[in-house]
């Protein structure tokens, strides 16, 4: 190896690191994941081929330990590890589901990128989607991982994911335990089956 | 090597200031004085508990319950079939016209909420779009505003009002046929009633002395309206609903978190 290809290997290390080092903005990072749902969307693939795109899409771009214990909030601090991941895995896939179901309907509408709010880690994306002619607000929280911004939670028209199930969550481990929460997210995701 | 040695301690220097840098921006925001930002930096970095909880004052949960489940049923069994036989004879665009002329209708409710609520900007979009839809849009049937100039109607009710004075929402009550509301959002709902064009239009020029006439008149405009929103998309409901373990408890965080919104905004 003479001089001139070390000093080009290198500097394109160095370059590569500095890329990588230097985190995007939330805004970015989010428009980055829906563009490329959108684009999985438009293009001719199969359904079920569509989806498991998609799925991936989802599972990098979302944080799910933190999705879950925002949801749960104090009583996740209660649940062993196993069911801290058990109860993040079938959330996370409930979400997945919803999310599914939605963008089928919506798609096609139009998706404005309004800024974003950094607080430290965390971040807000505001959006707007145009839903039955008018444009709604949909607002992502995002939080930052190892220089990517994941999202976490969402709000649409100020209703939140994590507080619309926490407190149909916390009733039914009073009730019924862990065991009967999961029991209600599979109710939930078998609906999507059919 | 000396190459070497020198790249890789670029390499790192690049490193470090890309992180103190980021570093940095976060420490400004926590030394900052302004009351928000020492309120984010108080709170410690990765604490779960994120949101505050959402704050429910439910106090009648047993009676709201018992009224949901009879509205659920009302809906399934009244307002939807109705819905769906309305949207199998009437096509579309007769059903969205009678939609925009209604929402049309309700322009001094809207504009007044506005100007109470000293929003001039929502108050000029309400005087704006009405002159626009009354003319060009045939007494609002076609919503020329929103289609032609992207100029949208606000959603200003009397409920918002009442909060942004300050008014406490109050309990969460469900009222049979008309649904969730709080006690404030309950005079809201009866402020807008009698904001409503009927309520004026109807002992002026119609005269009817009995008062009960002049309800089922109101009650009237409000059925029909509901019945012919529902048929843009009688699914709706249900698709909403299938997303919830516990809907009564479900619609009633959709509600509470839509409403505070729209009191602050």
């Amino acid at each position: 190896m003479n001089h001139f290809s070390k000093v080009g290997f290198l500097s394109f290390t160095l370059l590569y690191a500095a890329t990588t080092l230097h985190a995007g903005t939330p805004q970015q990072d989010l428009k980055k994941a829906v563009s490329e749902v959108l684009q999985i969307l438009d293009s001719k693939k199969e359904k079920k081929a569509k989806r498991a795109a998609i799925s991936e899409i989802y599972e990098a771009n979302f944080d799910f330990e933190k999705l879950g214990s925002n949801t749960l909030k104090s009583d996740y601090k209660k649940l062993s590890d196993e069911q801290k991941k058990a109860f993040n895995e079938r959330f996370a896939r409930f979400v997945l589901e919803f999310y599914l179901d939605k963008i089928d309907k919506y798609n096609r509408n139009k998706i404005e990128f309004e800024g974003d709010e950094i607080k430290g880690q965390r971040a807000t994306v505001f959006t707007l989607l145009e839903y039955q002619g008018k444009m709604a607000k949909v607002n992502y929280s995002m939080s930052s991982k190892n220089g990517k911004w994941l999202v976490y939670d969402f709000e649409v028209e100020g209703v939140r994911l994590s507080s619309t199930y926490r407190s149909q969550f916390a009733k039914v481990l009073k009730e019924k335990g862990f065991d009967g929460l999961m029991g209600e997210l599979n109710r939930l995701l078998n609906k999507y089956k059919k | 090597m000396r190459i070497l040695a020198v790249v890789i301690f670029l390499a790192l220097v690049v490193c470090v200031q890309c992180s103190t840098s980021q570093k940095k921006v976060a420490s400004s925001e926590i030394s900052s004085p302004a009351g928000k930002s020492t309120i984010a930096a108080a709170e410690p970095e990765d604490e779960s508990d994120s949101e505050p909880e959402l704050v429910i004052h439910d106090p009648y949960e047993g009676y709201n319950r018992k009224i949901h489940a009879f509205n659920d049923f009302f809906f399934h069994y009244g307002i939807y079939p109705l819905a769906s036989g309305w949207n199998f004879i009437t096509p579309r665009f007769l059903r969205v016209g009678l939609d925009n002329f209604i929402t049309w209708a309700y322009t001094p409710g809207r504009l007044i909420n506005n100007l109470l609520q000293a929003k001039l900007a929502g108050a000029g979009k309400e005087t704006l779009s009405f002159a626009i839809n009354g003319t060009m849009g045939g007494l609002g049937v076609y919503n020329a505003s929103r289609e032609i100039f992207a100029l949208d109607q606000t959603v200003e009710d009397s409920d918002q009002t009442l909060g942004k004075w300050g008014i406490p929402e109050g309990a969460y009550i469900v009222w049979p046929f008309i649904g969730p509301r709080t006690v404030r959002g309950t005079f809201g709902f009866a402020g807008d009633l009698m904001l409503q064009p009927q309520t004026v239009v109807v002992p002026v020029y119609i005269q009817p002395e009995n008062i009960w006439v002049q309800g089922a008149i109101i009650a009237g405009t409000y059925t029909v309206r509901a019945v012919n929103q529902t048929s843009l998309d009688p699914d709706a409901y249900d698709n909403l609903m299938k997303d919830s373990i516990d809907p009564y408890a479900f619609l009633r965080d959709i509600y509470l978190q839509n409403t505070r919104k729209n009191v602050a905004d």
